[in-house]
């Protein structure tokens, strides 16, 4: 278990790299030019040249790379062309944000999505898995800021029980921190949980179909052991890589529904920063993003191993 | 070890076949070549004096395929306490339907009708509930393959403790001991640390232990074993079916043991019933079916096994396929694969008639 985790750590270095090169290079081939953005349309080729010069923008392409790497390598990933602000402060202000939305979201959706799953599973062409495949494609095909207008309109707006958009910080207000999240929370999860209903229902369709829950039956357990102790094991496996691609997606996914709610979360600040020609914040942003990804898989390659013992003690 | 276990293959495997087939070959194997013995040597229901108290008593036993066709077609046969019946056919048959349909396991989709009398309840008419509770506890089965029968996520010992959970309310550490002391039972070696690991840790011959462990752990009245060593190398398979033989002795279970092997279950049983697509046309004392076979069919399946006197030569196998069940042949079921077949085989069909003692074949030409 070990060795495999130091194996998963190893292979991620050398994609961080990639990633890294991949990000400033794309990053160089953007057209506009940061220095004439923060400069304004009137500005003299003078104050140009001085900004220019103060962001290093004329140096070599590699000796500007080499200087990113190096200020990672130190915590430091460069200060926002707009806000003056470092781009690691302006992370750790909106990383949590998003990282609350999504998770909430994720919760909702593997509680819906699985639960839904299994019921249209063994209830297959019954009632309950037309009503479960119905609500799936709803949730699946329904525009996530579309639902989060009708939502607010519903909840805000006519029965003004939930606040409409902003956010309080989980540290100041508990209870506001998850009124204000719960819509935008929901809107995400239920696109989610479409998907992973979907795929909840058709793996535990196939684990059904297999001998070892004959076996099980064999036994005289009751249809609630075999589903929960004999199937759901197996099925999950292919739940859990989905999982931990959705929730990356949530995570960089968020942009429409945080704009809708006027979250100031992670997704609105890449936007934004894409906009400005924010160099700094879209280079850190999206290696952070990378890092998140190759962490999640890790964490699911992870919780795989725990559920399959066949690749366990490796 | 008897001759017919030496090798086994597929009784309908073809290899060289003689130019010479039909009604004069097909008599000529009969010619003493195999001699069974009875495994356990008990009586029989059939030669028990009075009214005799059976074990399972299944009659007209059907299973419909979802389509509307029947795949076991009126099965009905008895087993006494701690006797052993074989059922064979070939591939297709309706052998595994047949089991299944015991143990009220068939595939969704499928309808059965009939009797199946299991310790003087109808398993057919009780409640799903009351079913269960029999099922891995009175009645217990094996499946084919140890590698796809085990579950991949669970330890081989929960697998089989689960058994005395269910049933008889053992905590962990109770069902542990009792497992354990199981599978050193099945000889599987190094039961106790066998016990944490997992299926695909396993080789096939130690999965069928195992499997074979979990079907005992509650000491089933009766023991349904589907091919338990098809899919297992050859060595192994010897070592299994005496396993099998010793631990029901043990225990004082029935078992119904099914093949597509007929040298197979010479060695192992007591009864043999004979299948052919989806009913019954013989059944009989193992040593009387193999003395005197009835059934074209039955006397087909022993050509089929291999002969070790000449050892480059195989019998005849039976020529043709099994008919489908969607469009049986409208007399007797074996009429198109026949050597025998006559006008009536072709428009009715034979039911089963008493040959000898409690032998008894569906045969229009019976006895021969
Ligand atoms: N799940 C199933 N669905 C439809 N037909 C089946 C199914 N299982 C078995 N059958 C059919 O029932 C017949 C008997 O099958 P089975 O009892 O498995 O034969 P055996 O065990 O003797 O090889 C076969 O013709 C097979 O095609
Ligand atoms: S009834 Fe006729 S066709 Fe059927 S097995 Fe007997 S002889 Fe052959
Ligand atoms: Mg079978």
């Amino acid at each position: 278990m070990t060795r495999f985790l130091l194996q998963r750590i190893g292979l991620m270095i050398p994609t961080i790299f990639f990633v890294s090169v991949i990000v400033f290079s794309l990053q160089q081939l953007l057209p506009g030019d940061p220095a004439l953005t923060m400069a304004g349309d009137e500005a003299s080729p003078a104050l140009i040249a001085e900004i220019r010069a103060k962001y290093h923008l004329d140096d070599p392409l590699l000796v500007r790379y080499g200087k990113w790497v190096a200020g990672i390598a130190q915590g430091d990933l460069g200060i926002s062309l707009r806000t003056q602000q470092t781009v690691v402060q302006l992370l750790t202000q909106k990383i949590p944000v998003t990282l609350e939305l999504a998770t909430l979201a994720m919760i909702i959706a593997l509680t819906f999505g699985i639960s839904m799953g299994i019921l249209a599973a063994i209830s297959r062409g019954g009632p309950m898995d037309y009503v479960a495949r119905c609500i799936a494609l709803f949730g699946i095909s329904m525009p996530a800021f579309w639902l989060g207008i009708l939502f607010i309109l519903l909840f805000a707006v006519k029965w003004r029980i939930l606040p409409a958009s902003g956010y309080v910080p989980l540290t100041e207000n508990p209870l506001e921190n998850l009124r204000s999240m719960i819509m935008p929370a929901t809107v995400l999860g239920l696109a989610v949980s479409g998907v992973i209903m979907r795929h909840t229902r058709s793996a535990m369709l196939q684990v059904l179909s297999n001998d070892y829950v004959r076996t099980a039956r064999a036994k005289g357990l009751s249809e609630t052991t075999v589903i929960f102790v004999h199937a759901l094991r197996n099925a999950a496996l292919p739940v859990i890589t989905l999982g931990a691609l959705e929730f990356g997606q949530l995570l960089s996914g968020t942009v429409l529904t945080e704009t809708v709610f006027s979250m100031p979360g992670f997704g609105k600040l890449v936007v934004d920063a894409v906009f400005n020609r924010d160099y700094a914040v879209v280079q850190g942003a999206v290696l952070c993003t990378a890092v998140v990804f190759l962490l999640l898989n890790l964490f699911a390659d992870l919780a795989y191993a725990a559920v399959n013992p066949r690749l366990r003690g490796r | 070890m008897s001759p017919y276990v030496l090798d086994c293959i597929h009784p309908f495997a073809r290899g060289p076949l003689p130019a010479k087939t039909g009604k004069t070959l097909l008599f000529a194997q009969q010619a003493g070549r195999i001699e069974p013995r009875t495994a356990s040597g008990k009586a029989t229901a059939w030669q028990s004096e009075g009214p005799p108290q059976f074990l399972l008593d299944v009659r007209d036993l059907r299973v419909t395929s979802s389509g509307g066709y029947p795949l076991v077609d009126g099965v009905s046969f008895t087993l006494n306490r701690g006797e052993t019946l074989g059922i064979v056919g070939e591939s297709g048959c309706g052998k595994s339907l047949t089991s299944l349909a015991l143990m009220g396991l068939l595939p969704p989709g499928m309808s059965v009708s009939g009797q199946v009398e299991f310790e003087g309840a109808d398993l057919l008419k009780l409640a799903p509930a009351t079913v269960r509770d029999l099922r891995g506890d009175r009645l217990a089965m094996i499946f084919q393959d140890p590698m796809t029968s085990l579950n991949p996520t669970l330890t081989v010992g929960y697998q089989i403790a689960e058994g005395l959970i269910r049933h008889r309310g053992c905590d962990r550490r109770e069902a542990r001991d009792r497992s354990i002391e199981l599978l050193r039972k099945v000889k599987l070696p190094a039961a106790e640390r066998r016990f944490d690991e997992y299926p695909h840790q396993l080789s096939g011959g130690m999965r069928q232990r195992v499997m074979i462990a979990m079907a005992l752990i509650c000491q089933p009245a009766l023991l349904i074993a589907d091919e338990p060593t098809t899919a297992l190398d050859v060595t192994v398979q010897a070592q299994i079916l005496d396993l099998l033989a010793e631990l029901k002795d043990d225990l004082g279970s029935a078992m119904i043991f099914i093949s597509h092997d007929l040298g197979v279950v010479a060695e192992n049983v007591d009864r043999v019933a004979v299948l052919y697509a989806g009913r019954l046309v013989e059944e009989g004392p193992t040593r009387s079916l193999f003395e005197q076979p009835q059934h074209p069919y039955t006397i087909g399946l022993m050509g089929s096994i291999p002969r070790i006197d000449t050892t480059s030569e195989w019998l005849p196998a039976i020529a043709g396929t099994l008919p489908l069940a969607s469009d049986p042949p409208p007399g007797c079921r074996f009429e198109p694969r026949c050597p025998f077949a006559g006008d009536k085989c072709r428009e009715e069909s034979p039911d089963l008639a008493e040959v000898s003692a409690g032998h008894r074949a569906a045969c229009w030409k019976a006895p021969l």
